[in-house]
């Protein structure tokens, strides 16, 4: 299930870690719509089961701040769970028309929201492109330390699998952990970006590439998002 | 003083045999103590006059005796004022009458071979012969010819008079009727023996049947068992041999002849006693059967309760049928007697009630729970309406009462009903007798269904309700949007993920809908997706509002109450 949904900003300047101010408003329009929902999506550190990406009008980097050619945005909302997808699309159709907060003195309006036809998933591999960037990251348990992996390291494919695998377990089961030990990810046109999101600078990876996976495997992670942190706008892809 | 018959109730044959020997008997000539009856050999006397009277009376009116001997009631009406009005009609009917119904019928072997003992002298054939169809050529005009039609009108009558006397004396009626009942009802039960059996040496099928099952009891009691060696499969009481066994009773198992291993390698000991064997031949007796089919409750609580529970059924079946409804008519019979019942009568809820059906020549067997008879009885006003609702299917016309009916009793839910009704409502199939709100009704039933069997716990009644609202101001939604001819195309989607239970795809279906109204999802659809009852219920409940009639009847009249 895909939304398509179109904002206007008062400004062209918005701050440089819009992800959590689009976080920001996915929370605002639960609490309105759905607030007994609220807990059971945010409370807590568990895996989203959606992904999110934001489409700028020519971002430039100036400091704390982005500035843009036009005051808009489309953000693009994906999930494969129905129910996921009812709540934040009723969610963001209550912000419709009103302005919300996005920092830097910013407000975001919601116009239009539209839904994306998906395409099928058809054999064992596909060529897939990031609409948001991929994050592949080693947490270490002893220093609670994160470490970000870009796909010209080695480490990188390793431990997008660990951390894949309890959120695909919990979805498929001990088949899960099987098909994705086989699954491979093949770079074809990638580069390394480092992303400010949550006051944190994070490496990750966007481009084209081929993913080889079990066609359950590969819906999953075109409906869901790829790799972590899918819930603050990383891993969204699109069938290439 | 003679020493009394037991009679012990036991599995549902041998019960509907019992219900049948009472309704023969007479229950005020037996003595009942719980599970068992007792009489004395003296009420076997006379025996099968009683049993074929029995029939006689419970199904005289279906019979082709009764069409025959019906129509002195005509005749004698024309005769008393001189044939002043009869017409063209009434010779129409004249003629059909004496093709279709007495040269049919009075030249059917059957008939024919009783004819002598009913009256040896009496010539049924030569008063055929002499019945004379009466044509009327295109030229001749009614008023010219009248007079001469009239005259050979008292001839047929004259032979008529003879035929039905014939039929309506008392060995008429004895005779015809009983031998109509032999192949009509008789032989639900059992066949192949007595007067059954093709190739029976007896012409008197009275007789055939004293010898076939009273004459034994006689004997047997008159014979000394203490050395026999074998038992009754029934009733246990000693037996000397083997000879009678339950082949000839239909489709329950224990047809040696023909299927040697039913009974394990055993199958010479299922022998009877005579008695035993009697009360199986009054199984046809104790059910009661419409239009070839056949219901009996088997309530094991006690005799007393097992004959009126039945006879309490077997009322509502007649009752119903001078209403002439028909097919439905056993089924809503079978719900009105148990309900009733229900109602009266707290031991219900203690067990489960056996429901035997005989269809299509065999038997069906249903438990009818507790909670099926609560469902049923909690929508007694929903399942009113729907007595004279159904739709074609093919040929075959469905009955909607019938057919919730039958799915409750086998333990099945409605959701394959309610989704062909609302698909053929939406398909616009011809022959259809419901609206919306019947299926809505069928819905409220499923509802009911599904938390009896406690499997839909979240979502209630009033949320249903809701949600068949939500899909009515979803349809008008499209109506106010201009885009009416959107809604069979997002209709078929729907339907079609609800019959596969593609949640996601319904979901997908509807988003892509409410975003295009640019209006919420309604909250209710969240809870669908705990389990699948659920989600079909909401589903189901939201396609009978999108399907509602609001919007045709502003076209115009509502086309779908016929
Ligand atoms: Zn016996």
């Amino acid at each position: 299930m895909r939304l398509k949904i179109n904002c206007d900003f008062d400004s062209k300047i918005i701050p440089k870690d819009f992800q959590s101010k689009v976080v920001s408003l996915f929370k605002a329009g639960i609490t309105k719509s759905s607030p007994e929902r609220y807990e059971d999506l945010f409370g807590g550190n568990k895996h989203k089961q959606y992904t999110f990406s934001v489409y700028l009008p020519k971002p430039r980097n100036k400091g704390a701040e982005i500035h843009l050619d036009e005051a808009n945005c489309i953000i693009n909302f994906s999930t494969g769970d129905a129910e996921t997808g009812i709540i934040f699309y009723n969610a963001l159709i209550s912000l419709k028309g009103s302005k919300v907060l996005f920092g830097t003195g910013n407000h975001i309006t919601i116009k239009n929201i539209q839904i994306v036809p998906e395409k099928k998933i058809i054999g064992n591999r596909t060529v897939l492109r990031t609409l948001s960037p991929i994050a592949s990251r080693a947490h270490d348990r002893e220093t609670f330390k994160n470490w970000f992996y870009s796909f010209e390291d080695e480490e990188f494919e390793p431990t997008l699998k660990r951390n894949m695998l309890p959120y695909l377990m919990d979805a498929f089961g001990e088949q899960a952990r099987y098909d994705l030990e086989k699954l491979k990810i093949t770079p074809i046109s990638m580069k390394k970006v480092v992303v400010y999101c949550h006051e944190i600078h994070i490496e990750s990876s966007v481009g084209i590439f081929e993913l080889e996976a079990e066609a359950y495997l590969q819906k999953y992670l075109v409906d869901n998002g790829l790799g972590t942190m899918t819930g603050s706008g990383f891993g969204m892809v699109e069938q290439f | 003083m003679q020493t009394e018959i037991e009679v012990r109730a036991d599995d549902w044959l041998i019960n509907a045999g019992l219900v049948g020997f009472l309704n023969i008997v007479g229950k005020e000539n037996v003595r009942i103590d719980g599970q068992t009856i007792y009489f004395t050999a003296d009420l076997l006397e006379d025996f099968e006059t009683k049993y074929f009277n029995f029939f006689i009376k419970e199904y005289k009116e279906t019979l082709s005796w009764s069409k025959i001997v019906s129509y002195k009631d005509i005749m004698e009406r024309f005769r008393a004022e001189d044939f002043a009005s009869f017409d063209e009609e009434a010779l129409a009917n004249l003629n059909k009458y004496m093709k279709d119904v007495v040269k049919f019928y009075l030249k059917k072997s059957n008939y024919i071979k009783v004819f002598s003992l009913i009256d040896a002298k009496a010539n049924v054939n030569k008063w055929l012969e002499n019945l004379n169809t009466i044509n009327l050529t295109k030229k001749q005009k009614w008023e010219d010819v009248k007079a001469d039609i009239i005259e050979k009108v008292k001839q047929n009558y004259t032979q008529l008079d003879a035929i039905i006397d014939f039929c309506a004396s008392d060995k008429g009626l004895q005779y015809l009727a009983a031998k109509n009942l032999i192949y009509s009802v008789i032989n639900k039960g059992w066949s192949g023996i007595s007067f059954l059996l093709k190739q029976t040496k007896i012409m008197d099928p009275y007789l055939d049947y004293k010898t076939s099952f009273v004459d034994p009891i006689i004997e047997y009691l008159d014979t000394d068992l203490s050395k026999a060696k074998y038992n009754c499969f029934s009733c246990n009481q000693p037996i000397k041999n083997l000879k009678l066994d339950l082949s000839f009773m239909n489709e329950v198992g224990f047809d040696t002849a023909r299927k040697t291993a039913h009974v394990w390698d055993f199958n010479n000991d299922v022998a009877t006693c005579p008695i035993c064997r009697l009360i199986y031949s009054c199984v046809p007796a104790g059910f009661t059967y419409v239009y070839g089919e056949g219901m009996f409750i088997n309530d094991s609580y006690g005799v007393d309760e097992l004959h009126r529970v039945n006879e309490r059924m077997r009322n509502s079946i007649l009752r119903f049928n001078k209403d002439g409804i028909n097919s439905t008519n056993t089924y809503r019979a079978l719900v009105e007697s148990i309900t009733m019942e229900h109602e009266n009568n707290r031991r219900y809820e203690l067990a489960d009630i056996q429901l035997v059906r005989y269809e299509n020549e065999h038997y069906r067997f249903n438990l009818l729970s507790k909670k099926m008879l609560d469902i049923v009885n909690d929508s007694r006003g929903i399942l009113k309406s729907l007595i004279r609702c159904g739709y074609k299917e093919g040929n075959l016309n469905i009955n909607l009462y019938k057919e919730v009916i039958q799915h409750l009793m086998n333990n099945e839910n409605l959701f394959t009903l309610i989704h062909k009704l609302i698909y053929y409502k939406q398909t616009n199939v011809n022959g259809l007798y419901y609206n919306m709100g019947h299926v809505s009704g069928i819905l409220d039933i499923n509802t009911k269904f599904l938390k009896e069997m406690e499997v839909m716990t979240n979502i209630s009644q009033k949320q249903l309700w809701f949600v068949q609202n939500c899909g009515a101001e979803f349809k008008e939604g499209y109506v106010t949007k201009k885009s009416e001819n959107k809604i069979s195309g997002i209709t078929y989607k729907l339907l079609n993920s609800l019959k596969v239970n593609d949640k996601d795809g319904f979901m997908d279906t509807l988003l892509n809908s409410y975003s295009y109204l640019a209006k919420p999802i309604p909250n209710v659809f969240m809870n669908v997706f705990t389990n699948d009852e659920a989600f079909k219920s909401v589903g189901y409940a939201f396609m009978l509002g999108v399907g509602g009639e609001k919007t045709k009847k502003e076209d115009g009249g509502n086309t779908d109450e016929k």
